[in-house]
């Protein structure tokens, strides 16, 4: 079948190829980023989203896994968690975190749904000009970002932290363009909504910079919120001047503020335009905000103890007869980074559920993968 | 069997139409399924010696150009094919401000779950290497010299094999074609530019593995210079390199910023005749964060170049 695939190709190009260089197809199906998922999640108001979820590719920290929510889904997932999944390797050597990425996104297939982002990201306030109109076409509706932020906090944090083990002391949210500014208007009215806000290319000239009022209330909300807030800001220094100019001059006001409990980092990013600024900006917050502190890094050097229970098992009878939960102990001890007697262990296991008929495979796949997300272990398919 | 065939023609046909072919099932609330790159295709292809490739392919959402699309090649395929396809649709919205028009992404990967596949890639982008050509490791141990030497069957693989697909499957502007690549697959593209030029107009090496083999490839640099005195060029190279990746304790010999530089200070003579000759440096950013910080800019540059 295969030499037949071949000659038909080459008769159908006319193409005169040389053995050496024969394509061999073997699978052809659409690029699917490994370790990612796609859910669909309705808000209060009835509203339907996409939430795209990348699982890390390095077991969490002992406090669980950091997680980064990305506004417009769509457009941002695929390059922000492929990022996430690179730069999050080997945090003992390369000192940053794995993070889960999750992306909130609408359904269709395009990168920005106007509509529904405008609602999404803008606060209910009177608008002070009559929008203009570009290309004839009214302005998006606007003012829906309190519902968005409530949808945010009571069914996708809770979605996600019933299935990751996640850090909630390291909950980040990051938004571009329209989505900057709602994670300005976030910071600055509810900076205990999460530990880290990364607002990049914000959209300040909205509604005639009714952020800068947001602006004003930052200091009470910061000093009613008992934890610290981690801010970062930036911008494209190749964007439009009055963008540039806007984001410059609030990053001027915030650093001078000196305040207490605030983290604050501004870049302008030489030679990026609105769009290109993304993937940079991206790398350079994630490098701020998920950096492996000491006490991280220890933990990934970790041999961590399989347990008498474990070092006892001698078949795939006893294994599957521990508790789920213990199971996944077992797991975790088996895939840490340094550990040579647990990793034996684990090739063991591996033998043993390769051994499994394919039926009882998939659900012990099923099982583990539930389970290792629950204790902060990477999946790993058999 | 059937079945590929099938997608392989759906995806060609819809390619050349312009049309938008949307790969995601339809949503369901219960069932989870990866996410997928709109518009783009995976597939397996062997070299000579019978070692599989995964290929990563992500069209245009434009229609077809009459002369074609142009395509940018992404070795180490599986660590940021996603992202370059992004950054190549992002900017291609607005090509008028970017100067990058709507391209193909070809991420030239390994058959792995993960972003790298460390004992291939380093066999298939390097050239023949003795142990005795290494810089000293910092463990003291012996480098394995049979674990590299790949360099000229993978040079063939992607021009007799891999190009040549690419362009049956697909409308290819032949002439608008970049290879990039970071690391030692930036050292490859500097080797694939000075050792078998004309396969790509244009050439992105992010933080270039120059200190490989003794600095082989700042004298093949030389030497390419030296030979190429009366042409005139259409050709584009971006060297990119991040602040950080350089420690000014370390030898001459494996200074990144300072090596990269010097690769793109012996090509400047040939700026006179039209070769654009790019390089920056990316303050604060470490070797990993060199790719996305700098991918946008040596993309627009090297497009920049081919208008």
């Amino acid at each position: 079948m295969k030499t037949r695939f071949i000659a038909l190709l080459l008769l159908a190009t006319g193409l005169s190829v040389n053995a050496a260089s024969r394509a061999e197809i073997t699978r052809a199906a659409p690029v699917a980023l490994e370790g990612t998922e796609e859910r669909s999640l309705q808000s209060a108001e009835g509203l339907d989203y996409r939430i795209f979820i990348s699982t890390p590719t390095e077991q969490a920290p002992p406090g669980g896994w950091p997680v980064v929510y990305v506004l417009d889904g769509n457009g941002w997932f695929l390059p922000f968690a492929q990022l996430a999944r690179m730069v999050g390797r080997r945090p003992d050597h390369n000192g940053r975190l794995p993070a889960v990425v999750v992306g909130i996104g609408y359904p269709g297939e395009r990168p920005f749904h106007t509509e529904r982002r405008t609602w999404d990201f803008t606060p209910p306030v009177a608008l002070r000009e009559p929008p203009p109109a570009p290309g004839g076409r009214p302005w998006s509706r606007t003012g829906g970002s309190e519902n968005f932020l409530v949808f945010l906090k009571t069914r996708v944090k809770p979605m996600i932290e019933a299935e990751f083990k996640i850090d909630t002391s390291r909950q980040a949210l990051y938004g571009h363009s329209l989505g900057g500014l709602f994670t300005l208007h976030a910071a600055f009215t509810r900076p205990e909504s999460f530990q880290y806000f990364g607002a990049m290319s914000p959209s300040i000239w909205w509604n005639k910079a009714y952020v800068t009022d947001e602006e004003k209330v930052f200091p009470a909300a910061l000093a009613k919120h008992k934890g610290r807030a981690n801010l970062f800001m930036g911008i494209g220094a190749s964007e439009l001047p009055h963008m540039v100019g806007d984001a410059d001059a609030m990053a001027k006001r915030i650093a001078a503020a000196k305040y207490d409990r605030l983290d604050f980092t501004y870049v302008a990013f030489p030679g990026e335009e609105h769009i290109s600024v993304a993937t940079p900006a991206f790398t350079r917050f994630y490098d701020t905000v998920f950096a492996a502190t000491d006490t991280d890094k220890a933990s990934y050097l970790k041999a961590y103890d399989l347990g008498a229970d474990a070092k006892a098992i001698e078949d795939a009878d006893a294994y599957f007869k521990l508790t789920p939960e213990r199971q996944a102990a077992v797991r975790r001890a088996g895939r840490s980074l340094t550990n040579a007697e647990p990793a034996a262990f684990d090739r063991r296991l591996r033998g043993w559920i390769a051994a499994l008929p394919a039926h009882e495979r998939e659900a012990v796949q099923k099982q583990h993968d539930r389970w290792d997300r629950k204790t902060g272990t990477v999946p790993v398919p058999y | 069997m059937a079945g590929v065939l099938d997608r392989r023609a759906l995806l060609g046909a819809s390619a050349a139409a312009g049309a938008v072919l949307i790969s995601r099932p339809a949503m369901a609330a219960e069932a989870s399924s990866p996410v997928t790159v709109r518009n783009s295709a995976e597939f397996e292809m062997k070299n000579a010696e019978g070692y599989t490739y995964r290929i990563l392919v992500s069209l245009p959402l434009q229609p077809t150009p009459p002369e074609g699309f142009p395509v940018l090649y992404v070795l180490d395929g599986n660590s940021v094919f996603g992202t370059v396809t992004d950054m190549v649709r992002g900017q291609s919205r607005f090509p008028k401000d970017t100067g990058i028009s709507p391209a193909i992404v070809v991420g030239i990967g390994y058959p792995i779950d993960g972003p790298f596949d460390s004992e291939r890639r380093v066999f298939d982008l390097t050239v023949p290497t003795a142990a005795s050509e290494f810089p000293p490791r910092p463990d003291g141990k012996p480098r394995d010299e049979n674990a590299t030497g790949g360099a000229d069957a993978f040079t063939r693989f992607i021009i007799e094999t891999v190009q040549p697909e690419i362009a049956r499957r697909w409308k290819v502007d032949r002439n608008r074609q970049i290879l990039s690549g970071h690391s030692l697959g930036g050292l490859f593209c500097l080797n694939m530019m000075f050792h078998h030029f004309g396969h790509f107009r244009g050439y992105i090496a992010l933080s270039p593995s120059v200190w490989w083999k003794r600095r082989y490839i700042l004298a093949a640099a030389k030497e390419f210079a030296a030979r190429q005195q009366a042409r005139v060029w259409t050709e584009s190279l971006f060297i990119g390199v991040g602040e950080r990746e350089q420690d000014s304790s370390e030898p001459e010999e494996t200074r990144m910023v300072d090596n990269a530089r010097l690769v793109s200070d012996v090509l400047q003579p040939l700026t006179a005749r039209g070769f654009a000759n790019g390089f920056a440096i990316a303050p604060d950013e470490h070797h990993r964060s060199a790719v996305p910080a700098l991918i946008s800019r040596a993309s627009r540059f090297v497009f920049a170049a081919m208008a």
